[in-house]
């Protein structure tokens, strides 16, 4: 996405199913996930479990028990997202299912699954295997359940880099609005229990599941139903980021020129080790453009992939007020920036 | 005005080979590598696969040693590069070489043998969808990259969406492609769900009874064509658009109406601005399971029509085995080297075909396609559909000088006459 040739998207809905916040309110009033803390990794390991989300409350009481945690999750997140995209709506009227897709990005949903597959296997073969668990060893299955959910049908898209997976998603589901593939659709992340190896990346303490979504529609359409707009989703840029400093910079740069003048605010959320040049790279590029720009880093991703989408949803629904840049790098120096516009008066 | 894409490099790693050329020549003579995959003391041990028998081993790298599916992507994405002139190009190139990957499991095989003792795991070993991430890595391309997987759907939406980042202007030159390698777990789930065929994988087959796991990776460079005109470089064929839906039916199962996957494949079309009469070869997803091919049999007579009986179709998983989240790069990259020769591979284990399918199946010896254009068809779990256009070069969409030239590529190309399509039987 290049925001000089895609059209705004707007952001009209959000729902977070995760240990700092179930859904936008509480994500609005939770603690700042955007404040830098350094990561104390001589911390040992440790999982939170997700004990703050009862499924049946969102699920029913039958039919969800044999889903992953992951699953649960999202499965919830996708219904707090479209009851937030319609709150403010006359009516609600709803985008066809047809031209509504659905693109997430995942780390860790299936992770502990698979390793409850083999493990069986090895230890009892085939027969060991539930079959009930079985469809659950594709990454792709809990996106493709939330279409099932609600007969979602444009497409059903999951990424999966470290970190950034999450933010790409919203960069996919906004190209392909673009390129008229739907009118709406789902973004945002979904994610399982990580291996304790993961702790270069996630940190030492990580949460044992969690989705958070958005919801983009075209601008017009959202006026049309009178949706609110918590921000307008104005581009994106990718790159990989070199663990040379100097080749670092460069490349940085030219992705945050990309998506135009300096913005107001700009966050970068980094892996728990070796991200340090990245953060040092954004310093300096504000400083050379002269920029009156508030960059935060944060290091370490509690939720894996869904921690960027975290932040970013708690920043729409504190009210976007500036322009801001919202950025995650991956171990391999995978990195998405998503610009926000505060959204347009409607007079 | 869009933006033309152009193929310019192939590579491959896979059971019939580790280079286009053989690998062509091969899947041209109906080949079927399958054997029996080993796996000593484990419950998948002997169940029948379709391997890579000879990997390239990646060049050693202290403390990174890949998984077997990164190392497939490490030496096919390497040949394309070079295949495509690129190899050697410096960073003001190589920096905005953008790259899509698409895999199902990922390496997989990194954990499965940490599970069983076998070895242990250093750097991100642990994490099996690093793959793009690596090749980012060793080959020092620093444009935008994703790694999708939409399971067995991800290598076709791979190079889609490598497709839309040229067309959306955010890369000239976009590295796409698929890998795969035979996995533990995945093997045992689908044999626990009885979805696993005991033998070759029998695409159309009346008497198919699943599918067979395979594995390898297909890399592809696409370029803007502007861009592979202004280095002479000699494009193979051109992507066109893709059509993408969701069945939103069953979370392994195909919709049996088949309605979404028909939508795809029609939106490919319209959106590629062809015509039923501009198909010259259907390169199904075919995987040998009842369920897939009797659906993907009635969408696809639908979209043909009245020229179901004239377009030649085939099924390369019964030569490949299903690599998952790589096979849609394979048939991608098929694509181009049948719109290059003109020639349509058969269905090497096509003896009985299924009399509820209407379509022309290739079948014994390769025949002549039937237009300018080949459609690829990917579907996979969690219902997910997708089409792509793949067409001949126009006299526009390269150099003159290039048109005439494509076959510098060095890959063995267009030996023995294929059979006509009004000549052979279908």
């Amino acid at each position: 996405m290049n925001t000089s040739t895609a059209a705004p998207v707007a952001i009209t809905g959000v729902g977070a199913i995760s240990r700092p916040a179930i859904g936008a309110r509480e994500l609005a009033q939770a603690a700042d996930l955007w404040r830098a803390e350094p990561t104390d990794n001589e911390r040992p390991w440790a999982i939170a479990e997700l004990d703050n989300f009862a499924p049946a409350e969102f699920l029913g009481k039958r039919g969800w028990r044999f889903l992953p945690e992951a699953t649960r999750a999202a499965l919830a997140a996708v219904q707090l997202t479209l009851a937030h995209a319609n709150e403010a709506a006359a009516g609600a009227t709803e985008h066809a299912p047809e031209r509504v897709g659905v693109a997430l990005g995942t780390n860790f949903a299936v992770d502990a699954v698979v390793d409850r597959i083999d493990r069986a296997l090895l230890a009892e073969g085939i027969a060991g295997i539930s079959p009930v668990e079985c469809p659950n060893f594709s990454v792709n299955v809990p996106a493709g359940r939330l279409g099932i959910a609600h007969g979602l049908r444009a497409f059903n898209i999951t990424l999966v880099n470290l970190l950034t997976a999450g933010l790409e998603s919203a960069l996919v589901g906004a190209r392909a609005m673009a390129a008229d593939r739907a009118d709406a659709v789902l973004v945002g992340a979904v994610e399982g229990r990580p291996p304790a190896a993961a702790r270069t990346v996630t940190g030492p303490g990580v949460d044992a599941a969690g989705a958070c979504l958005l919801h983009l529609e075209r601008p017009e359409r959202a006026a049309e139903r009178g949706a609110t707009v918590h921000a307008l989703l104005t581009g994106g840029s990718r790159r990989t980021v070199p663990g040379n400093p100097a080749a670092a910079q460069r490349v940085l740069a030219a992705a945050l020129d990309a998506l135009g003048t300096p913005p107001g605010v700009l966050h970068l959320s980094l892996p728990a080790t070796g991200g340090a040049h990245v953060a040092q790279a954004a310093e300096d590029w504000a400083k050379t453009r002269g920029a009156a720009t508030a960059l935060t880093v944060t290091t370490g991703a509690p939720q894996a992939s869904a921690t960027p989408v975290l932040g970013l949803a708690q920043h729409l629904v504190r009210g976007v007020r500036e322009s801001a840049v919202v950025g995650a790098v991956g171990p391999r120096g995978n990195l998405t920036l998503l610009r926000v516009e505060p959204p347009r008066s409607r007079a | 005005m869009t933006t033309d894409v152009v193929i310019t490099g192939l590579g491959v790693v896979s059971p019939l080979g580790n280079d286009p050329g053989e690998y062509w020549e091969r899947l041209l003579r109906g080949e079927v590598p399958v054997r029996p995959l080993v796996a000593p003391g484990t419950a998948v041990d002997g169940t029948h696969t379709y391997p890579v028998t000879d990997a390239p081993r990646p060049a050693p790298h202290p403390g990174d040693e890949p998984g077997r599916p990164s190392g497939f992507a490490l030496a096919a994405a390497g040949d394309a590069l070079r295949d495509a002139g690129l190899a050697d190009a410096g960073p003001t190139v190589l920096d905005g070489v953008g790259m899509v990957v698409g895999t199902g499991n990922g390496d997989s095989d990194l954990r499965e043998a940490e599970r069983d003792g076998r070895r242990e795991l250093t750097g991100l070993q642990w994490y099996p969808y690093d793959t793009q991430g690596l090749l980012a890595e060793r080959l020092a391309l620093h444009g935008p990259g994703l790694t999708v997987s939409t399971a067995c759907a991800a290598g076709a939406y791979a190079v889609a969406m490598g497709a839309e980042m040229i067309r959306a202007g955010e890369a000239e030159v976009v590295l796409v492609g698929g890998t795969e390698a035979v996995s533990r777990p995945a093997v045992g789930a689908f044999l626990r769900l009885g979805a696993a065929e005991p033998g070759p994988c029998r695409p159309f087959d009346t008497d198919r009874a699943g599918t067979v796991y395979g594995e390898g990776a297909a890399f592809l460079v696409l370029e803007s064509a502007a861009h592979a005109r202004g280095r002479g470089a000699s494009p193979y064929a051109r992507v066109l658009d893709s059509g993408w839906s969701c069945d939103a039916f069953h979370e392994t199962a195909p919709d049996p109406e088949g309605t979404q996957a028909l939508r795809a494949v029609r939106e490919a079309l319209h959106r590629s601005g062809l015509g039923q009469g501009d198909i010259g070869a259907v390169l199904c997803h075919g995987t040998g399971t009842p369920a897939n091919d009797a659906v993907e049999s009635r969408t696809t007579a639908a979209l043909l029509g009245p020229r179901t009986p004239e377009v030649p179709v085939t099924a390369i998983k019964a030569s490949l085995g299903h690599s998952g989240g790589a096979a849609g790069a394979f048939s991608c990259l098929t694509a181009a080297l049948v719109l290059r020769d003109g020639t349509v591979p058969p269905v090497g284990t096509l003896r009985t075909l299924d009399p509820a399918c209407e379509l022309r199946v290739v079948r014994e010896a390769p025949q002549a396609s039937a237009g300018s254009a080949v459609l690829v068809n990917a579907y996979a779990f969690g219902g997910n559909n997708i089409s792509v256009a793949i067409a001949a070069l126009t006299p526009d969409a390269t150099d003159p000088a290039a048109t005439t030239t494509n076959e510098t590529h060095g890959w063995t190309a267009r030996r023995g006459r294929p059979v006509s399509s009004r000549e052979g039987a279908a």
